[in-house]
């Protein structure tokens, strides 16, 4: 029982005053009180739908109708609902915000609207969402978006976690080159070339996990890179290419020195391409780490 | 008859006639939140993106403030893909703020309002948030920080490095009004 079933009621009582009168006055006048008493009702529900806020068709839940009715034209709700203490509540059914499901539906937030009809007693008129002028892109939420974008931050979380632990092993490596190729360009211990090796190819790996996730990472239409974030993948065109040639040219040294020959050729500057390849990842470490 | 259609009538449309005595329009608005990391001090802002309303009747008014979440720009790209995806922004598009004032009380130089926050999907209330109120000319300019945390709104601070940020993300306001 609400304020619907009172305007039903109101309604019919237009019509019954029509019936009451067609006897005595004749059939004209109450063909010309009809037409007088439709004209009212239609004048009553245009009102109340001008009145209401516009809402959203997925918005509408029967509980925010009531109350927005109510306060709309309080006289016309029913004492029983007056009673209940949320005669004064929600004014505004369009104000009932919606919750997005994963599967894509849009329902009526249900807390809210208990809130609009419990929390705000004693408020009068109330503005709506609608109302301010949001297009409605804007004011639609999307599970298909969200779920895009935090597969994004996944992705970018482990980027970001691998990262960090490639910067191990590569730094190491780092370290472990002089011991690798010996002094004064002789060849040096098979052990430490070996080290060095395994250090370079667990970095490549490595590596090449950590730029995985940075690459197959959903892309969001319509946002262009800004800040920092800028200099992070200008450097990893940097260090990118680095990590290509630094094993290529590892792997020919390795050879060479293997081979008990001194290091020659495009080799030579293998130490170099890793020392710029580290600085590089670093840099681009830093650049996301610190502002 | 004449008569009861008459009244009828406007039984209906006096209770529509007493609808707003007043309401104000938000003109401008910047609106900043600010967040701590051991590493980064970062601040997100939102110009003109916010809209707002505040109805006026029997002496009480009604405010809603809606801002959409990716209007808030912190300088870096990445960041606010970030804040959008915690914030759960693509799936709740607007936080909203909701208020109630007495008229007499928008006179006042600092004003102390209830507010009723949506944000991620979730609604806070802050209690006794100061505003600062100054008029200027036909507008009126209203300022004030809501101490916004985090946890209130189920949002799992985000981490670099293995470091989250502070569960405080303070909100500066500063708005313009004008009254029709």
């Amino acid at each position: 029982m609400g304020c619907g079933a009172i305007r039903f009621g109101l309604s019919q009582g237009s019509f019954g005053n029509t019936v009451l009168i067609e006897t005595p006055k004749g059939a004209m006048e109450t063909i010309r009180l009809r037409v007088a008493g439709v004209f009212c009702a239609f004048l009553f529900v245009a009102g109340l739908a001008c009145a209401a806020q516009p809402a959203s068709a997925e918005t509408k839940t029967p509980a925010a109708e009531v109350p927005a009715l109510c306060v709309r034209a309080p006289a016309l709700c029913s004492a029983e609902y007056q009673a209940s203490g949320q005669g004064e509540a929600s004014p505004v059914m369009g104000e009932v915000s919606t919750l997005e499901m994963p599967d894509g539906t849009v329902v009526a937030d249900p807390e809210q609207a208990s809130g609009q009809q419990q929390g705000q007693a004693g408020s009068g008129a109330q503005p709506s969402l609608e109302g301010l002028g949001f297009p409605k892109s804007e004011i639609q939420g999307s599970a298909r978006e969200q779920a895009l974008l935090n597969k994004r931050s996944h992705m970018l979380q482990i980027h970001q976690k691998l990262g960090l632990i490639t910067a191990v092993p590569m730094a190491i490596s780092l370290f472990t080159g002089p011991g690798a190729k010996g002094h004064h360009g002789l060849p040096g211990s098979p052990g430490g070339r070996n080290l060095h090796a395994t250090l370079g190819g667990i970095t490549t790996g490595l590596y090449i996990a950590t730029a995985y996730y940075a690459i197959r990472a959903p892309k969001i239409q319509g946002t262009e890179p800004r800040g920092l974030i800028r200099l992070h993948r200008a450097l990893a065109w940097v260090h990118g290419a680095g990590m290509i040639i630094t094993p290529i040219l590892g792997a020919i040294a390795y050879s060479q020195l293997s081979n008990g020959e001194r290091i020659h050729g495009v080799a030579r500057y293998h130490s170099i391409a890793a020392g710029t390849t580290f600085a590089a990842y670093m840099a681009a470490l830093l650049s996301v780490s610190l502002k | 008859m004449t008569k009861k259609i008459l009244a009828a009538f406007l039984f209906v449309l006096l209770p529509q006639l007493a609808w707003a005595d007043s309401q104000w329009v938000l003109e401008h608005s910047t609106l900043a939140y600010h967040v701590s990391h051991p590493l980064h001090e970062a601040n997100g802002v939102s110009h003109d993106a916010a809209k707002g309303k505040g109805l006026c009747h029997a002496g009480e008014c009604n405010f809603l403030v809606a801002v959409p979440v990716k209007s808030f720009d912190s300088g870096n790209s990445n960041r606010d893909l970030h804040m959008l995806q915690v914030t759960l922004g693509a799936q709740f598009p607007l936080v909203v703020v909701r208020f109630t004032l007495p008229e007499s009380e928008l006179t006042a130089a600092t004003v102390h309002a209830d507010l009723e926050i949506q944000f991620a999907g979730q609604k806070a209330e802050y209690k006794q948030v100061a505003f600062q109120r100054v008029t200027k000319g036909g507008e009126t300019e209203v300022t004030g920080t809501i101490p916004l945390q985090l946890s209130d709104f189920k949002i799992k601070p985000p981490e670099l490095l293995g470091i989250a940020i502070k569960n405080e993300a303070p909100v500066k306001v500063d708005t313009t009004w004008r009254q029709e």
